[in-house]
């Protein structure tokens, strides 16, 4: 709060403990300084400060039309909690007034102050000089002469122009012109503020031209004309629905291809017993899809609505048949895809070939029966060390491993479980893996066999 | 035929009095003429103040608008457009969102009171905004203080029956 708005409202508060009777509204309610203040001259509990406002006033001096230039009339605003308002003149404007009283709504054709242009005068400070008339007002507030003051109010109040001779700056001897008064009134308004005699009430912040505060709306819609909540929920607000967003993100993957067999001989046979020494040919192949991340960018657009809180009062009415607030609320409109790959790279690719425990325990035991000293000679073994593994991605996102292992020398008869791990790097949506597959080659026997002639 | 012999000293003379004359007339007669062509400083008071007090622009604001104005003015005259009344006047500028810058093309004086003369001063303004042009009359008043002019304030329309 400015140190002006300060000293208005204790000068303001001083007028109203020192001042007059209530005055009657039209209603015969009594009306006045009590509504905002109390006996001690402090300011009521609810009692909204406006501050300044400003507005245009048709009986303000005026500058040459072409320039635009106009003088807005200036009032400090309090408002009740019963929505009666107090405009209070700032000093510029209630000299203003005081040079076209009738126009303004400051005094009557008598030259007494009377009501207001629609509210109620209240001239708290004068009372005690006596008579509250226009010269008495003048004369408080620019300092004038008694006798200087009742010929100004005289003038002004002829409303004939008259006024602005005893202003008139070129007389020499005149302390009263223009510039003086102005200059008066600038010094009191910026350091006394011992200029705020009069005061409009209006009976309704409707009525007054300033309107109704919006927090006073919130608090009462009543008095601002707005409808009133019935205490019963005849007409509960919609249960709120969410409001439409767009899906969430999704990361997907096509699924991976891995395979792991042997591809020739048709019939490979221990090493030992292939006079070549083939061996088997065994394939490895991995192949991982890029990881694809799909996510959706919201698209709004700005659309009236009336919403239940706002600003100012009231300009519209929510389904629910209570006042609202015209806002602008994004609505969703669209939401636009995103997508980003990923490929899902190779950190390591083994291959490896076991034998079967069936296959084990059948050369220790069948075959160990017939053939002293049988048993496994190279149970497991890497086939990495037969072929080089080439991994790698695509330009696609695609990444992939091959192994060809030539000529793999199993010693072993006896199926052999093919056993491929690769793991993963992973990617920024995804975790490093390890994923495996594994396939199986069978290693032929060549037994002899006694067979009974039949001759 | 009377024959009258011209002798070099008639030359000579003749040409020394064309060089004074020359000399005078430019060192005293030229500054006189053109000071009298010249605004006074009364004048360019007036004018500057028409100016600083027309040209409004709401997006500059009012604290642009009144340095402007006190720049040219009496310190009591930028004590008046500082306080009450040139919130009165802002508050129409800025909800008309005045935006104009004004020149003044010609000033009369029409009354002096010792200290205080009225000028009417010719203004054009230019709208910032949409580049019209208006031109008009403002009338003004100024004061001299310690043999400087300055600004003191515009005269109201009402104020034209004291003319």
């Amino acid at each position: 709060m400015t140190k002006r708005t300060i000293i208005t409202l204790f000068l303001v508060a001083l007028v109203a403990v020192s001042s007059f009777a209530p005055a009657l509204a039209d209603d015969d309610t009594p009306v006045g300084w009590g509504s905002f203040y109390d006996a001690d001259g402090q300011l009521l509990p609810g009692v909204i400060q406006g501050g300044e406002i400003s507005m245009p006033a048709d009986w303000m001096p005026t500058f040459p039309d072409w320039t635009g230039i106009t003088l807005d009339a200036t009032y400090h605003v309090l408002t009740a909690p019963d929505g009666s308002t107090m405009l209070v003149p700032s000093a510029t404007t209630l000299f203003a007034m005081a040079l076209n009283p009738i126009a303004s709504g400051l005094a009557d054709a008598n030259g007494s102050l009377g009501s207001g242009p629609g509210g109620l005068l209240m001239a708290g400070g004068l009372l005690g000089s006596g008579e509250v008339s226009l010269a008495n007002l003048v004369s408080a507030l620019t300092g004038m002469s008694q006798v200087a003051s009742q010929q100004f109010a005289d003038a002004a109040i002829a409303g004939d122009g008259s006024v602005w001779a005893i202003l008139n700056p070129l007389d020499p001897n005149n302390s009263n012109d223009v510039f003086n008064l102005l200059k008066s009134l600038a010094t009191l308004s910026l350091t006394d503020g011992n200029l705020y005699l009069a005061a409009f009430l209006y009976q309704s912040c409707l009525t007054s031209p300033t309107g109704c505060p919006e927090e006073l709306c919130i608090i009462n819609p009543a008095v601002c004309g707005l409808p009133t909540p019935e205490p019963t929920e005849e007409n509960p607000e919609p249960t709120p629905t969410e409001p439409p967003t767009c899906p969430g993100p999704t990361v997907t993957q096509a699924g991976i291809s891995m395979t792991i067999n042997p591809t020739a001989p048709n019939y490979p046979v221990a090493v030992g017993q292939d006079p070549d020494q083939r061996g088997v040919d065994v394939s490895a192949s991995v192949r991982i899809p890029p990881v694809v991340y799909t996510w959706y960018e919201p698209e709004y657009e700005e659309v009236d609505e009336c919403r239940a809180s706002g600003t100012g009062p009231s300009n519209c009415t929510r389904p629910s048949g209570r006042p609202g607030w015209m806002r602008k609320v994004p609505h969703l409109i669209g939401c636009e895809k995103r997508q980003e790959i990923y490929p899902e790279r190779l950190s390591s690719f083994w291959a490896r070939s076991r034998i079967t425990d069936s296959s084990a325990a059948w050369i220790e035991n069948t075959l160990g029966a017939q053939w002293y000293g049988a048993h496994v000679k190279q149970a497991s073994f890497l086939l990495n060390n037969f072929g080089t593994p080439a991994i790698g991605c695509d330009g696609g996102g695609t990444c992939y491993g091959y192994l060809d292992a030539l000529g793999v020398p199993y010693a072993d008869p006896g199926f052999h479980t093919l056993t491929l791990t690769v793991g993963t790097a992973g990617t920024p949506v995804t975790k490093p893996r390890v994923i495996t597959a594994s396939g199986e080659v069978g290693v032929w026997v060549i037994l002899p066999t006694l067979i009974k002639a039949n001759p | 035929m009377k024959v009258i012999p011209l002798q070099s000293r008639h030359l000579i003379t003749g040409l020394l009095v064309f060089i004074v004359l020359a000399v005078v007339g430019f060192a005293f007669v030229w500054p006189a003429l053109v000071r009298a062509a010249e605004p006074t400083t009364a004048e360019l008071a007036a004018r500057a103040g028409a100016q600083a007090f027309a040209s409004i622009d709401y997006q500059a604001g009012r604290a642009t608008w009144e340095r402007n104005l006190c720049k040219v003015s009496t310190e009591d005259a930028c004590k008046v457009f500082s306080s009450d009344l040139g919130g009165m006047l802002w508050g129409g500028a800025e909800r008309n969102e005045t935006r104009q810058k004004c020149l003044a093309t010609a000033a009369t004086r029409q009354a002096t009171n010792g200290e205080r003369q009225i000028w009417n001063v010719a203004l054009t303004c230019t709208d910032l905004t949409t580049a019209e042009v208006t031109a008009g009359d403002m009338r003004v008043s100024i004061v001299e203080a310690d043999g400087v002019w300055l600004f003191e304030r515009p005269l109201f329309g009402e104020e034209a029956q004291n003319d």
